[in-house]
């Protein structure tokens, strides 16, 4: 009887052991060959993204990133006279005039704001395209 | 007035009423059957589940499993034995009829043919793997696929989004260690239950319908009711996988991809894909001929057809058939909630394997790749990349991830293609 119950246990061993080392080779297999593809794939579209990028650089000259201004730091403040806000250069004042009011109309009611200063802020996309990019993910 | 009554009485007991309600029979199997395809009509109505292939599902469901109205039975012929006055003519020679005649034992029999069911017709496209890639035709012609051009990284991601795949497929063989006959899946089972992972519902459907057909139903549903529940499942695992700084990177914007680019694409993955991976041909094949019908712009019509009426005309064969494989007999199993709960371990681990590999790239490109778009890698376009989007936005409100998280999910679509042809060639 125990011969036999060693006998069962040591060949359910063996089938787990079969079972369990086909399905590792599985994971094993299906990984590397789906790495492999798209490894590959990665590769040759980096490639070609190289290629055409460098035609592309000889046929026209890249656009020119504008950055738009862009309000920035609009804290409180109690205080009920507001100093001049620090404007960095290359703005002008109809543009922080448009900002100070744009941060009015956007603060809820019965609360101050100051605008202490207006800097121009560098990103890679327009304040339009933010916008509209903004405006198409909304519903997500 | 008695043969009347009596007429009646037979139309009762030989209704498919009679047949539902003959408990002793199994009746009750196929009323919870039917309530099961209410609940998923309610789903799909009313929850908005994926309704377009969960409506049909769910009805086809329902039609298949009201007694008695044969929609799925199978086109076969029948052996009928000859009456007297046919075997007389038969030895008279007189025999006109055109159907052929067997002899077996000394008796004599005719072989007639019975025509199928609807819906047995309808489903030798699900069988001979003929809808899926036709759906990827128009899948192909609705993607754009210059978010994946434009960062081929992105494929890397899709391929690590298939880890949910193969980890299951693993779980779904070591249940069969327990012996218990009931829970144990076979290779071709485990592969089948396994792709529910890649998020593709046409994938799973093409695979399942190769390995293990009988297990469509269960697997159709799982793999459908997941992908309309991925923005459910998908975000507590993101979160818990990366850190608030890793989630709020804002990545560079992506290069613009010329035409050129976008029309050599679907020729490069499939010469490619195919090669590599011949197994693979059927929907990778499909999913890119789409694509270049539109970016080749050239064929705007037969472009338009294929994902718009096409498709359209395709997944509701595809859906009332897929529905109509879910009988009582093969659906109410044990292994129909095991199906169930491993299809979402694979999506979870589908999530996390996408999710740890961009925190891998996250390292290796020193924090400009957010990982969250890793766990768009699991297909299920678009609502993978959604939930990237989403989820980023929270931490960052001013963060765009949509068009990042496009290219992994894209790339997952070539990816749950390329495993499902890996375990085709594995266990057919």
């Amino acid at each position: 009887m125990d011969m036999k119950d060693a006998w069962m246990a040591l060949n359910a061993a063996a089938d787990a052991g079969e079972i369990l080392g086909g399905a590792g080779m599985t994971i094993l297999i299906g990984l590397v060959v789906v790495f492999a593809v798209l490894i590959l794939l990665t590769f040759i579209f980096w490639l070609f993204g190289k290629v055409m990028s460098g035609v592309g650089k000889k046929e026209t000259p890249p656009p020119e990133t504008k950055s738009a201004p862009k309000a920035a730091a609009t804290a409180p403040a109690p205080i009920p006279v507001a100093p001049a806000p620090a404007v960095s250069e290359g703005i002008s004042e109809e543009v922080v005039a448009v900002i100070a009011a744009a941060v009015a109309a956007m603060a809820p009611e019965g609360k101050r704001y100051t605008v202490r200063s207006v800097s121009r802020v560098r990103t890679g996309r327009p304040v339009w395209a933010a916008a509209g990019l903004m405006e198409s993910t909304r519903p997500f | 007035m008695g043969a009347l009554w009596e007429a009646i009485q037979q139309i009762l007991t030989e209704s498919g009423f009679a047949k539902l309600f003959n408990f002793a029979d199994g009746g009750w199997k196929n009323l919870i059957m039917i309530a099961v395809s209410l609940v998923l009509m309610y789903l799909a109505i009313k929850k908005q589940f994926e309704p377009l292939l969960l409506l049909p599902i769910a009805f086809g469901m329902l039609l298949v499993n009201l007694p008695l109205g044969l929609v799925m039975d199978p086109q076969h012929n029948t052996l009928d034995p000859l009456n007297a006055t046919e075997l007389a003519h038969l030895q008279q020679g007189i025999y006109d009829e055109v159907y052929p005649i067997f002899e077996m034992g000394g008796q004599y029999y005719w072989q007639h043919f019975e025509s199928g069911g609807l819906l047995w017709y309808l489903y030798q496209g699900v069988k001979f793997g003929i809808y899926p890639p036709l759906i990827f035709l128009g899948i192909g012609c609705m993607t754009d696929f210059g978010p994946l051009i434009s960062n081929p990284k992105s494929f890397l991601l899709g391929a690590a989004a298939q880890l949910g795949i193969f980890i299951t497929f693993f779980g779904a063989r070591a249940l069969s260690l327990t012996g218990v006959e009931a829970i144990s899946f076979s290779e071709q089972e485990a592969a089948s239950i396994a792709i529910i992972g890649g998020a593709d519902g046409p994938t799973a459907i093409w695979l399942t319908s190769k390995l293990a057909p009988h297990l469509l139903g269960a697997i159709a549903i799982a793999a459908y009711s997941y992908m309309a529940l991925v923005p459910i499942i998908q975000p507590p695992i993101m979160r818990a996988l990366t850190t608030k700084k890793e989630r709020s990177v804002v990545m560079e914007q992506l290069r613009p991809v010329s035409k050129t680019e976008k029309v050599l694409f679907p020729i490069f993955v499939t010469l490619i894909v195919v090669l590599l991976l011949p197994s693979a041909a059927p929907l990778v094949g499909m999913l890119m001929l789409g694509n270049l019908f539109r970016e080749s712009g050239v064929v705007e019509r037969i472009s338009k057809t294929a994902q718009n009426e096409l498709m359209n005309i395709i997944t509701i064969f595809l859906g009332v058939t897929v529905g109509a494989t879910a009988n009582a007999q093969s659906f109410l199993q044990p292994k129909t909630l095991l199906i169930i709960l491993l299809g979402l371990i694979a999506f979870g681990f589908g999530t996390a394997g996408g999710v740890l590999f961009g925190k891998l790239m996250y390292v290796a490109t020193k924090g400009k790749v957010n990982p969250l778009i890793g766990s768009a890698g699991v297909s299920a376009v678009p609502m993978a990349a959604r939930v990237s989007q989403k989820v980023g936005q929270k931490e960052n409100p001013g963060n765009f991830l949509l068009m990042h998280a496009m290219g992994p999910n894209v790339a997952g679509v070539i990816g749950s293609a390329v495993a499902a042809g890996v375990l085709l060639t594995l266990f057919q």
